[in-house]
């Protein structure tokens, strides 16, 4: 997968994260996304600087894939969960502010 | 009517403080009622710069206090408390966890499509949902390092306790008669115990130090030959301090007593191996691990096997040990849990570390006469149990309405006496009474703390102020030295 597409991806997550109705949801979610594409660039990086040796390239490639495949797994929960999250709605927390959009 | 019920809380107060005011030397309480209008007046209003951002203005707003005044006689005259804006920030998280939005997402297809019982042997709703079920126990049991098969279903960590305690009690009951547990174990486990010494058993209950952590040498003087269980909780549900379980775990192997652990707030939060903790029992509950409510585990050892005598009896589920239809969603919703659990323990106990460490830090740094509850080093950090002096731990908990926490554990709060944890601690009466707790989770953010240190910070001072006993601890009078009762 390209780079282009991966960053496609993490918007995505993003994207669903802040649709949480549920603030300690929509923190932990964002805050955990971002955490997790954080570790995981070094994955993509070993791919770059790794040497031709056919082998290695072929692992890291697994590894990518196999990360790739989760978050495309956990962006999919997330669409599921962020929707059932707006269908329930509870009511807003005391520190969070009236119209979050607005800053 | 709140307002009805502040005051009702007020006058409620024990009776050594209704004692002080038949003293002529302590002001009435009229006159500090222009002391708190001015508290009320000047620290509680939020700023009028407009450059602040919404979200600011929002919590600036929500940290303002009740303005009340009082009348001469001391009753509180026009109470127009603020209502609160939303729902009160959850820092519980001892009593129960949120579900994870993963495990929710797990659990739904039982509730929709997959509606098998998974003791249906003859059809493919059956063997899709047993599948399913088989996933969830192999879950739970990799999370504590157990084999599949010893992990059973129960409905919650009090059954669970119920079932060791009782089953293995009443398995061994014709040669051995005597069990040992701590002053400090969950409710259900001391009444199980109770209900044991009713029907001919003898329980010795060890006595903890001032840290909450038990003895070794007094569990080694208690063991006798006819000492069948030893049950010890890992993690106090009250004080978050962790029992040193290896060490208890090699003398009851020693011994060859049976070991069982509550280890319902441990699972999922510290790294728990029943191999290398010598554990025989141990009891998890579902809920605690941002999983579903009604359900939980029983771990039972094979090798050297456990025997149990159900306490549920019928068809055979669970080998013969709990009987009854497995709920397949809350047993999924379990498992997936307990993955999530394994994924994440290392980053949570990262986040609940530093979150711990802010909220102390800032506790202690900004309210004088402050006690922590339990062992500042044995401890699981998502636990902090404060005891703050001379405040009046009712009046302060309903003052902290918009931060949800808890006074001594969730299933003693109905009753007004102290919590028996921090009395075998050794804890005064007046300093249980006002012990609060605050539960961080994995979902707890920086801002939660704040907001709540801030809070508490308002409220403790403004019942200070109204507190007789503060203005002589201020004045240096030591309160001990002081004879509250008359003597003719």
């Amino acid at each position: 997968m390209s780079r282009s597409e991966v960053l496609r991806l993490y918007r995505k997550m993003l994207k669903y994260s802040s649709m949480f109705s549920d603030y300690n949801f929509r923190e932990y979610s964002l805050a955990r996304v971002k955490e997790s594409f954080r570790e995981n660039r070094l994955v993509g990086l070993q791919k770059g600087i790794c040497l031709l040796t056919r082998n290695r390239f072929l692992e890291d490639k697994e590894a990518i894939t196999k990360a790739i495949e989760k978050a495309q797994k956990n962006l999919e929960m997330l669409q599921r969960q962020a929707q059932i999250s707006q269908m329930y709605k509870g009511e807003r927390l005391v520190i969070e502010a009236e119209t979050p959009s607005k800053k | 009517m709140s307002a009805r019920i502040i005051q009702k809380k007020l006058f409620s107060l024990p009776s050594f403080i209704c004692a002080i005011r038949r003293l002529p030397a302590v002001q009435p309480v009229c006159s500090l009622s222009t002391s708190v209008q001015d508290i009320t007046k000047d620290t509680g209003s939020p700023h009028h710069n407009s450059t602040l951002s919404n979200e600011e203005a929002t919590t600036a707003a929500a940290l303002q206090q009740v303005t009340t005044s009082y009348s001469k006689n001391g009753y509180a005259l026009d109470v127009t408390e603020r209502t609160v804006l939303g729902r009160p920030v959850y820092l519980d998280a001892q009593s129960t966890t949120p579900v994870d939005p993963r495990v929710l997402d797990a659990m739904l297809p039982f509730y929709i499509s997959q509606y098998g019982n998974p003791h249906s042997r003859t059809h493919a709703y059956g063997w899709a949902t047993e599948e399913a079920v088989e996933k969830a126990r192999a879950s739970v049991a990799a999370l504590v390092g157990a084999n599949p098969k010893e992990i059973i279903f129960t409905s919650g960590a009090t059954e669970s306790n119920n079932a060791a305690i009782k089953g293995v009690a009443n398995f061994y009951k014709e040669r051995k008669r005597h069990i040992i547990t701590t002053q400090t174990e969950h409710k259900c486990v001391l009444d199980s115990c109770r209900h044991l010494q009713q029907n001919g058993f003898e329980v010795t209950y060890l006595p903890v130090n001032k840290e909450g952590l038990v003895n070794l040498e007094d569990l080694k003087n208690a063991i006798r030959p006819d000492t069948v269980l030893v049950s010890i909780m890992m993690v106090n549900n009250e004080i978050g301090v962790i029992q040193p379980i290896e060490e208890i775990g090699k003398i009851c192997r020693e011994h060859k007593v049976f070991f069982h652990t509550d280890a319902a707030q441990a699972v999922g939060k510290i790294p728990v191996d029943v191999e290398k903790m010598h554990i025989d029992l141990m009891s998890i509950s579902g809920h605690k691990i941002y999983g579903p409510k009604g359900i939980g585990a029983l771990y039972v050892r094979r090798k050297p096997r456990v025997r149990l005598e159900p306490i549920i009896n019928g068809g055979g589920q669970e080998r013969g040990l709990r009987s009854g239809t497995l709920p397949a969603p809350l047993v999924v919703g379990m498992g997936a849990a307990s993955e999530v659990c394994m994924e994440e323990m290392e980053r949570d106990y990262k986040h609940v570390s530093k979150l711990s460490e802010r909220l102390i830090s800032q506790i202690q740094s900004s309210i004088p006469h402050v006690v922590l509850n339990g062992s500042p080093v044995h401890r699981y950090p998502g636990n902090v149990n404060f005891s703050f002096a001379y405040v009046e731990g009712e009046s302060l908990l309903m003052a902290l309405k918009k931060v949800a926490v808890s006074s001594g554990s969730a299933c003693t709060s109905a009753s007004l006496e102290p919590s028996y944890v921090l009395r075998a601690l050794g804890v005064d009466d007046d300093m249980a009474h006002t012990s609060i707790r605050f539960g961080l989770g994995r979902f707890t953010t920086e801002k939660e703390v704040d907001f709540t240190v801030e809070l508490a910070k308002r409220h403790v001072a403004r019942l200070r102020e109204m507190s007789p006993l503060w203005e002589m601890v201020q004045e240096g009078i030591d309160l001990k030295s002081i004879q509250w009762t008359q003597e003719h």
